[in-house]
């Protein structure tokens, strides 16, 4: 069973020269997608690493995390079986050598549900709507392409992990459907903080959380106008990646699909 | 009376107004840009707010 939480509170700490950030308290609700964005090297990740440590002013940023209003349970920090926070990074791949289906299977179990054929279906799926290349149960996990990879992790968070709160460090550039990646996510409750430089993922959240200098600088509620953007950028994205599986193919292109027939 | 209407020549085709609107007035029309179904618009106007190309007027 998954940990009920229904808000995460932020409590401001301090940038890398010792000042105050600029806010009392960032409030998180469950399933809310929150994007953290600022330049390379601005605390984008720090921030991250403060949720994931549920950080008490321990860590250098000083920031405090309360758990549906209180202060986390100890156990949630050491306990892994608890899997509160889980992470997504860049450089994230499997290491096992075995077929996805076995694996799925070995993980469902691992969580304490019926591996049966309708889950493994859904996970399997579900990925394949993230990414252009189909992923099929008996392909081994070391074969997959790095998009293959991700749209699988991703889709195991949302389907088979019990954590609510998910932790992203820049997905871009994985080759996968980021727009459907976020909505699988948040379609199961769960709470989503993503690191990125990417307008289309950025924009595609209800809220994005500037960092600068260590600190957190501004605090900014989506528009209606930028989620409108954020749909044309994607389906820009989305044709780009059709046109490179044809390519990986080996087929020639003869046109690219200029009208967005999925909504 | 006022109402919501596609320019035609602004809109893109994207589809970023279709679920945004909370009363289902909105499809692809057959050559491939958007129309407002007259009788299911309520005039909430957050097709014309999330339009990236600003194809969507109240006259």
């Amino acid at each position: 069973m998954s940990k009920k939480i229904k808000k995460i509170t932020i409590f401001s700490g301090i940038n890398k020269f010792g000042k105050k950030e600029n806010f009392n308290k960032i409030e998180i609700k469950s399933g809310e997608t929150i994007a953290v964005v600022g330049p390379t090297g601005a605390g984008k990740s720090q921030f991250l690493y403060d949720l994931e440590r549920l950080a008490q002013a321990d860590t250098k940023s000083k920031r405090k995390i309360l758990l549906n209003d209180k202060i986390p349970d100890k156990e949630w920090k050491i306990d892994p079986k608890k899997k509160l926070i889980a992470s997504l990074a860049q450089s994230m791949n499997f290491l096992t050598d075995l077929p996805v289906e076995d694996f799925l299977k070995l993980h469902i179990q691992a969580r304490g549900k019926v591996a049966n054929q309708n889950l493994i279906k859904e996970v399997i799926d579900e990925a394949n709507q993230i990414t252009g290349e189909p992923i099929n149960l008996e392909m081994n996990l070391l074969d997959l392409s790095g998009g293959q990879s991700r749209a699988l992790m991703i889709s195991d968070l949302a389907n088979i992990s019990i954590s609510p709160i998910i932790l992203i460090d820049e997905i871009e550039n994985a080759g996968i459907k980021k727009e459907q990646a976020i909505k699988i996510l948040v379609e199961e409750g769960k709470i989503v903080l993503i690191a990125t430089h990417d307008p289309s993922l950025a924009l595609n959240t209800d809220k994005r959380i500037v960092i600068n200098n260590g600190g957190v600088v501004k605090i900014i509620k989506t528009t209606l106008k930028e989620r409108g953007i954020a749909h044309y950028l994607n389906w820009i994205e989305n044709s780009t990646l059709e046109v490179r599986e044809e390519i990986r193919q080996g087929k020639r292109i003869k046109d690219i699909k200029l009208f967005c027939e999925k909504i | 009376m006022k109402e919501y209407k596609v320019d035609k020549l602004k809109c893109a085709g994207c589809g970023a107004c279709i679920p945004i609107c909370p009363h289902q007035a909105i499809k692809f029309d057959n050559d491939k840009k958007v129309i407002i179904d007259k009788e299911k618009c309520r005039q909430c106007g957050k097709c014309m707010e999330v339009c990236p190309f600003n194809a969507i007027k109240y006259e």
